[in-house]
């Protein structure tokens, strides 16, 4: 991959991470704007970040774990 | 785990400490859960670590300032608590320090990474449990920045103060640990006979 493409690529990682300053996020939109593999990379980037939000299995803490340390912290009042 | 000392003395907690237990640390107990989970792969562990970081929480509450960031300290204590229990379990003299693995300093921000950019539909079928057992194959530095700031939405220099690393070392481990992650689901997607069309 050349040089600009592997720039673009992580300027893009930085600009879906609200990473770029003010300038640089305006110019990394022209930037995107002015080339349809660029708005196509932004698109699938964007997908994976939601798809990896959505699918990933979320895990809640037991309803036990939770009495349990609440029964830590006010026992300790006794 | 470290438990509580009946002997030891332990002083009230004051309204204000009471308060920010039930106010800012538990509400975020299912989401510090979600990460030991997915830190330790298992359930048991998991229970552990979160009570831990609790007990740690609760010994420590006179030092926490009251809206400062709950989320981001529990989650420090956590870390803290998982590199401390690799510790015990591996007890090889000459084992890889998981603390190397997870704060070491990969500055490799000008370094040339393939980037890897998949097409959605070459992943979207995947069920959550390939997507969650992607994730746990990939090493745990990398797994940590991807909870960390894909599921749990910190910020850089939040998972900076978390892990202790510099935030360039933060974007630069995200990028590689993305990529690392992606290569993963397609693997599991071409386990399930997806074709990748560019190839």
């Amino acid at each position: 991959m050349e040089p600009n493409k592997n720039k673009f690529n992580r300027r893009m990682s930085l600009f879906l991470d609200g990473a770029l300053s003010e300038d640089d996020r305006a110019q990394f939109i022209n930037e995107v704007n002015a080339s349809d593999q660029n708005k196509e990379n932004l698109v699938n980037e964007r997908a994976f970040r939601s798809f990896l939000k959505n699918k990933l299995t979320r895990k809640t803490a037991s309803q036990s774990i939770k009495n349990s340390i609440r029964d830590s912290f006010y026992g300790r009042q006794g | 785990m470290e438990e509580f000392n009946e002997n030891e003395k332990h002083r009230e907690a004051t309204p204000e400490e009471i308060q920010i237990f039930e106010t800012e640390l538990m509400p975020q107990i299912d989401a510090l859960y979600n990460f030991a989970y997915h830190l330790c792969y298992n359930e048991a562990d998991a229970n552990d670590l979160v009570q831990e970081a609790y007990l740690k929480a609760f010994k420590y509450i006179d030092k926490y300032k009251s809206g400062t960031n709950p989320k981001a300290w529990l989650f420090r204590i956590v870390k803290n608590a998982f590199i401390n229990a690799y510790r015990k379990k591996s007890k090889a003299p000459k084992s890889v320090d998981i603390e190397e693995f997870i704060t070491f300093h990969d500055t490799d921000e000008g370094s040339y990474v393939e980037h890897v950019n998949l097409e959605t539909d070459f992943y979207h079928d995947l069920m959550g449990d390939e997507v969650t057992a992607a994730l746990n194959s990939l090493k745990v530095e990398f797994k940590t920045v991807i909870l960390l700031c894909d599921v749990e939405g910190f910020s850089y220099d939040e998972i900076a103060e978390i892990i202790d690393i510099p935030v360039g070392t933060v974007r630069s481990r995200l990028f590689r640990a993305r990529n690392a992650l992606k290569e993963k689901l397609k693997e599991y997607a071409e386990q399930h006979g997806f074709k990748d069309k560019r190839t």
